[in-house]
């Protein structure tokens, strides 16, 4: 086989792991999930750094971001009730939801069913939902066994577990139509090639040109770092006498 | 020597001493005396200092410039000769006792800080009178002189009879200060200079034109005659007198009245020259004097008496100088000066004593009373009777003399006037000082040192004065001022008897008068004299005259002007509403007209307004509203949705970059 | 052509769609998520598209000059410190709330 046609492979591979698992991302009903997913991308990309010859960045691309979406997956862990998407998931087999568990729900287009007394189950209101169907993955009302909610629970209920919102067509579209975009306009623009290969240690060059052309840069970086770690730990610490202050003098927002 | 460098203080001393006094130091009554009295004696110093300078000969002249006009300059100057200094002298001598006197008798006059600063500023004017070089200077003094006067004789301007005699006599002399004005100016204006020393030069060269000069010479002496009291200007005179007793003494008894001869004897080339005019000033002060002599006579005040005295004397001065002595004048001048104010001292000090009356019949037998005065009294009668009180005869008979000279029917004259002087001075001081006093006269005594001391030091001057021409001292005068004093020892001899006839009868005046049984002519003719001889008739038909005058030309005003007046108005007012009517009906009912069109042009662009505009407009705002509340939906106030407007622009530009490759 | 490299392996296109599919799928998951945090994530698949694409240019128009590295690593750093600050307001607005849902913060709206 020919270098070329092994780089292709790799190349296929490592771009197909990249986009499925940022679709992944969005569609998924877990957070835990999706900061997982991401972190695969992220490593996928590394490894299509290394195949462009920037081992540097792809080193740099690990570092930075895998330990980022560390960090934000703790903070989904933090904030979810169900991170790892368990309870969706049995939900969905109780009720037997069309669609894997993985998957997330989504917010139902239609107006809210009337309020009806408990017990009582109509079908003719059911069948006035119009949920849309897409098909990344969705419910069709009709087919749901009703236990022992109503609509309007039920409505609620989705209204609550929804991971996305009801922009969903309109964020489809618009995706859709910038990654064509996108892609017409790389096609069509001519651009001028150098067929060179790179030849120098990045790592020894790319050192030096941060310490001499792009000191500025350089500092500012470090500057905006000292920033955004006083701004960080500023927005994140907690009131002190959060607990003792009687609910009247507490004022909203407001950091010691 | 200081006397030429100096003599110009002079009149400037009292100047100032007025001007301290006006500008406020006039409150204190004694400062101001004490200032008046001291400018004076100042004074008094350079003139006598001046005169030295001048009888050694030496001449100077101050000048200050005033105006430039019409090419001729006027200035303002001062001269020291014989005749100013002699006169200066003479003023500043008399003036500063007077001062001395003033400050005694005015002692418990609350305003005599205001008398003084107007003394000092009369002493002042008069001084610069006399010493003016320029006709313009000798002018303005002269008004000043006129000024100070109407304030001193009104200086009592509360009671009735001062301001009406100030007025009087203030409009008499201007009356003849006009005609003074005119000829001056006609002067100034021939010769080309106001400069007396160039006029008389030029006048004694004959450079002006006989005519015009003679008239010159008449406008001049008409001026002289008014501050001189002469005829016609005469009747100011002896109502001047209801100033206070220094002002009579100093004003109008040795000074101001002396101006007018001043006047003439300074400008004597000029008259000597208009010869017709000097005749015309001789028989004027003839008819004056005799006048005045006959209403002294018959007259029952004593200062009004002394008033028409003045007149009087001052009209033989005249007779002196027109006669054609000019040292004649000047000697009776410089001798009148002296005891007449003496005798005005005098008379100051007796209505002093008597309670402030200063009638006769309020007087008598106060010689025993008051001796000192009545030396004094007596000593300037008698000189001014004629008597030979030194050695030397006070001057009359050189008056007579040059009269003699002049004129045989001029000499007479002046000799019933001397005669009529002798009677009166002998009247007065017996009326006064003689035979049983009257009731207030019973508590009479000598008045104060302050008095006494002036009227006595004045009253010894006055046989020094006499001697001023005397032969013994070798005729000072004369050299002085040059020429000889005319001296006919006949006249001289008839005016001796006639003195002592006329002082004899006038003594015996307290016991003949009365017994008018005796003199029943006297009575028809006293009021003629005491009417001046018919000039206070004269003057009150002109007066009525005038006022008379004045009705008729208001009556006349009133016809003609005002019923012209009317009538037109009424013209004009049937001519304006006949207009009106025109304007109603023709105008108003073509307004009416253009009105109703102009309403209905409105309506119609009204109902176009309403329907086409306002419907436009309201659909335009109601489509505004309905669009931005259209707008205002895409606020929805979601992050989402917001974000996704963001995207959608980001895409919009994509999709633009996506043309323009397209396009290339 | 760009699709190939002269040894036969994927030239400077393939790289480049790659990193426009990814920057398609980050717009959508920005537009779509419901959750702050997913929002985050998704704008970092954006910047990691962009990422791609200023290294796949710099392989094949300027591999000399590694000025663009420079630029990859500050356009790292930077993400890193925006995505601390968000995490610290959607914190923020996490205790506020209860949740980070973005389609209840309507407050907005009047």
């Amino acid at each position: 086989m020919s270098s070329g046609l092994i780089e292709w492979l790799i190349f296929l591979s490592l771009a197909m792991i990249a986009i499925v698992t940022a679709a992944g991302m969005i569609i998924t009903m877990s957070m835990y999930r999706a900061g997982l997913a991401l972190m695969a991308s992220f490593v996928a990309l590394a490894g299509l750094f290394i195949l462009l010859n920037a081992d540097l960045l792809a080193a740099i691309q690990v570092m930075m971001n895998v330990g980022g979406m560390l960090v934000m997956v703790l903070f989904m862990v933090m904030m979810m009730m169900d991170p790892g998407g368990e309870m969706m998931w049995g939900m969905k087999r109780d009720m037997h939801m069309r669609g894997p568990g993985a998957l997330s729900m989504h917010m139902p287009s239609g107006p809210p069913p009337p309020e009806e007394q408990e017990g009582q189950l109509d079908a003719g209101a059911m069948s006035d939902m119009d949920v849309q169907e897409t098909e990344v993955g969705g419910h069709d009302m009709s087919d749901m066994e009703m236990g022992s909610m109503t609509p309007r629970q039920n409505y609620t209920m989705m209204v609550d577990m929804a991971m996305s919102t009801a922009q969903l067509p309109w964020a489809i579209v618009l995706g859709v139509v910038s990654a064509l975009l996108l892609v017409i306009l790389l096609i069509l623009t001519p651009w001028p090639l150098a067929g060179i290969a790179p030849t120098q240690d990045a790592s020894r060059v790319v050192g030096e040109l941060l310490l001499s052309r792009y000191m500025i840069a350089f500092e500012g970086a470090a500057l905006l770092i000292l920033a955004g770690i006083a701004g960080a730990v500023l927005l994140a610490k907690r009131e002190r006498s959060r607990v003792q202050t009687p609910p009247e003098t507490k004022q909203r927002g407001e950091q010691p | 020597m200081i006397g030429v460098q100096v003599f110009w203080l002079a009149p400037l001393l009292p100047l100032v001493a007025f001007g301290l006094l006006a500008l406020g130091l006039s409150r204190s009554g004694r400062l101001a005396s004490a200032l008046a009295v001291l400018a004076m004696g100042g004074s008094t110093i350079v003139s006598v200092l001046g005169l030295v300078a001048a009888a050694q000969g030496m001449r100077a002249t101050v000048s200050l410039p005033w105006l430039s006009v019409g090419g001729r300059s006027l200035t303002l100057a001062l001269w020291l000769d014989p005749l100013s200094a002699l006169i200066a002298t003479l003023v500043s001598v008399i003036g500063f006792i007077v001062f001395v006197y003033a400050a005694s008798y005015m002692a418990e006059e609350p305003l005599r800080g205001r008398f003084f600063a107007e003394f000092s500023l009369f002493a002042g004017s008069m001084l610069t009178l006399v010493l003016a070089a320029d006709l313009i200077t000798l002018f303005l003094a002269w008004e000043l002189v006129g000024i100070c006067s109407y304030l001193l004789i009104g200086f009592w301007f509360e009671r009735d009879a001062p301001p009406i005699a100030a007025t009087k006599a203030f409009f008499t002399t201007r009356l003849a200060d006009l005609l003074l004005l005119v000829g001056v100016l006609l002067l100034v204006g021939t010769v080309g200079t106001g400069r007396i020393a160039p006029i008389l030069s030029a006048v004694t060269g004959g450079k002006i034109a006989s005519n015009l000069l003679l008239f010159i010479a008449l406008l001049l002496f008409a001026g002289a005659a008014g501050k001189s009291a002469q005829v016609p200007f005469q009747g100011w005179l002896p109502d001047a007198m209801a100033g206070p007793t220094p002002v009579s003494a100093f004003l109008h008894s040795a000074t101001m009245v002396a101006a007018g001869v001043f006047l003439v004897a300074r400008l004597y080339p000029l008259f000597l020259v208009a010869t017709p005019a000097l005749q015309i000033i001789a028989w004027v002060g003839v008819l004056t004097s005799l006048l005045g002599g006959a209403a002294a006579l018959v007259e029952t005040d004593l200062k009004r008496t002394l008033a028409y005295s003045t007149m009087s004397q001052v009209g033989l001065m005249f007779v002196g100088l027109g006669s054609g002595s000019l040292l004649a004048g000047v000697l009776l001048l410089v001798v009148q000066a002296l005891y007449k104010s003496t005798l005005f001292l005098a008379a100051g000090a007796v209505d002093r004593a008597v309670e402030e009356n200063t009638t006769f019949m309020y007087m008598g037998g106060l010689l025993r009373r008051m001796p000192f005065t009545a030396f004094a009294f007596a000593l300037s009668a008698a000189a001014l009777a004629g008597l030979p009180v030194t050695l030397a005869f006070p001057a009359k008979d050189a008056i007579l003399a040059a009269a003699w000279y002049a004129n045989i029917s001029l000499f007479s004259a002046a000799l019933v006037a001397s005669l009529l002087s002798a009677l009166y001075s002998a009247r007065a001081f017996s009326l006064v000082f003689l035979g049983m006093p009257s009731p207030t006269a019973q508590n009479a005594h000598e008045p104060k040192h302050g008095l006494l001391v002036p009227i006595l030091s004045l009253a010894l001057l006055v046989p020094l004065g006499l001697l001023v021409n005397a032969a013994v001292l070798g005729h000072p005068l004369s050299r002085l001022l040059g020429g000889t004093v005319p001296d006919v020892p006949m006249v001289t001899g008839v005016t001796l008897v006639l003195a002592i006839i006329g002082v004899v009868i006038g003594i015996g005046a307290r016991f003949i008068w009365p017994r008018a049984l005796v003199w029943p002519s006297l009575q028809t003719i006293g009021p003629i004299f005491a009417g001046e001889f018919g000039f206070k008739v004269l003057y009150r038909l002109v007066s009525h005259g005038g006022l008379g005058a004045v009705r008729i030309a208001n009556i006349v005003d009133h016809a003609l002007f005002d019923t012209l007046n009317s009538w037109a108005i009424r013209g004009l007012l049937a001519f304006v509403r006949a207009c009106a009517e025109i304007d109603r009906t023709l105008f108003d009912a073509f307004a009416g007209v253009v009105v109703r069109v102009m309403m209905t042009v409105v309506r119609a662009s009204g109902r176009i307004d309403l329907r086409g505009f306002d419907t436009t407009v309201r659909d335009v705002g109601q489509g505004i509203l309905t669009f931005s509340q259209r707008v205002r939906g895409l606020q929805t106030g979601r992050i989402e949705n917001y974000l996704l407007f963001v995207f959608m622009w980001g895409v919009g530009v994509l999709a633009l970059a996506v043309l323009v490759a397209l396009l290339r | 052509m760009s699709w190939f490299t002269s040894s036969g392996g994927p030239g400077l296109l393939p790289y480049l769609l790659v990193g426009a599919i990814l920057f398609g799928i980050g717009v959508t998951g920005v537009l779509s998520q419901r959750n702050s945090l997913m929002i985050l994530m998704s704008i970092e698949i954006i910047i990691n598209a962009a990422i791609l694409t200023l290294v796949a240019f710099w392989r094949f128009v300027r591999p000399d000059q590694f000025d663009a590295q420079v630029f990859v690593i500050i356009i790292v750093t930077i993400a890193a410190v925006e995505m601390a600050s968000g995490l610290g307001l959607v914190l923020m607005v996490f205790r506020q709330r209860g949740n980070a849902n973005v389609d209840e913060a309507k407050e907005l709206k009047q």
